[in-house]
């Protein structure tokens, strides 16, 4: 008996998505056809590595920042005055997702007051973060930004071997010294402090310093 | 509040009330999340899309006219957010340090076990994101979200006729795209 081949419902069939009478002509169909019965072979490999390849779920406090997130966003469109802020639309994502390199940020600006600027090399903001940075030796940074990683739930759980391991040699060398991490950082700085992007960091006082570190310690997502 | 239908919640925020809307972003964050997560293959980009749909639906939800389901009305706004936001994808990021931190547990597998796992994961991440937005986008909410054919239908606004040849081709071009990759090594 010739039935036409059932390969577009196989993906169905495999995974038990297929109603009692169609379910029935595809089983009715492979006991006859080799062609479709290598193919469901095929399906039933792919379909095992799909249902293998799980996605690590985000942590169980991520999902309620998501409507305040959303209200807050919504807000600000709400509000004329921060639209009229150019960094508006950048800054709830910047918070939102970057509160592990904003704690390194973080340090980045500690260690900037901690450690006094050479005004010779100072001619730039970057010369300036990059001098106050180089005044620590790897490591000693790599524990200062450790420490700071620490407080965040999502590594948290890491040994501190993994973690001084890849602070060194991908945070500080990549992301510490490169004109876009200063950049972002002052786009963040900037709506926080409600000052002009062309302000630098130099200039927050202590307090502001202490209120940005308060800002991201309330952050509870990546 | 919580026992209220989609849609009235959705009359209760048009004629003004506010937390009608809180009501449906909790109802459905977690799947829109998944979706989005889906599509877009990382929590960063997820948590944006999923932002991004809310915000959205805010907007539009006043306008919404119930000539389809609430449920399959934000599908649709995530869909083509989550499509979107892949085509505007920068090649790169400034900050991947959140990367570095995405380490398994090293005492629960053996390592050659964990490499591969890696890659095979790596592989279908791969194939899928090669696939056409529509077969791609078929072959997600059907396999992960095991939605019906006629749900997908009217997301897509296309007809239920060609989606499962469309579900049949990328699964089938999965599978063969993996196959050759592990020919190949």
């Amino acid at each position: 008996m010739h039935t036409e081949h059932v390969d577009i419902h196989l993906p169905d069939f495999v995974n038990g998505k297929l109603d009692e009478e169609l379910k029935e002509t595809v089983e009715s169909h492979l006991r006859a056809c080799v062609s479709c019965r290598l193919e469901e072979k095929r399906v039933r490999e792919v379909v095992a590595s799909l249902r293998g390849q799980e996605l690590h779920a985000p942590p169980p406090s991520y999902f309620p920042t998501i409507l305040p997130r959303v209200r807050g966003r919504l807000n600000r469109v709400e509000s004329p005055s921060f639209l009229s802020h150019p960094l508006a639309s950048t800054l709830s994502r910047l918070i939102g997702r970057l509160a592990l390199p904003l704690a390194a940020a973080a340090v980045a600006l500690v260690l900037l007051i901690r450690f006094p600027v050479n005004p010779e090399t100072a001619g730039s903001a970057l010369n300036a973060m990059k001098v106050a940075v180089d005044g620590l030796s790897s490591d000693e940074l790599a524990q200062a930004v450790l420490a700071e990683a620490r407080q965040h739930p999502f590594v948290s759980s890491l040994g501190d071997h993994e973690l001084a391991a890849a602070v060194p040699d991908k945070i500080v060398e990549q992301h510490l010294f490169t004109k876009e991490f200063y950049s972002q950082v002052s786009e963040v700085a900037g709506p926080l402090f409600d000052v002009t992007p062309s302000q630098t960091i130099e200039g927050l006082s202590d307090s502001e310093v202490d209120a940005l570190l308060q800002r991201l310690a309330e952050r509870t997502t990546l | 509040m919580t026992d209220r239908s989609d849609l009235e919640l959705v009359r209760l925020f048009q004629n003004g009330d506010e937390s009608a809307f809180n009501q449906l972003v909790l109802r459905y964050q977690e799947r829109i999340y998944w979706v989005a997560r889906r599509f877009v293959n990382d929590h960063e980009a997820a948590d944006d899309v999923t932002q991004d749909v809310f915000v959205k639906a805010y907007e539009s939800l006043r306008d919404f006219r119930a000539e389809s389901s609430f449920y399959t009305w934000l599908y649709r706004i995530a869909v083509n957010i989550a499509l979107n936001a892949l085509r505007r994808r920068k090649v790169k990021e400034f900050f991947r340090i959140d990367e570095l931190f995405e380490i398994e547990d090293p005492g629960t597998q053996a390592p050659d076990e964990a490499v591969e796992r890696d890659e095979d994961r790596a592989l279908i991440e791969q194939a899928i994101a090669l696939l056409p937005n529509k077969q791609r986008s078929v072959f997600l909410l059907r396999f992960y979200e095991e939605m019906p054919y006629e749900e997908i239908a009217k997301i897509l606004k296309t007809s239920v006729g060609g989606l499962k040849a469309n579900y049949f081709h990328a699964v089938r071009k999965i599978q063969e795209y993996v196959r050759r990759a592990h020919g190949t090594r």
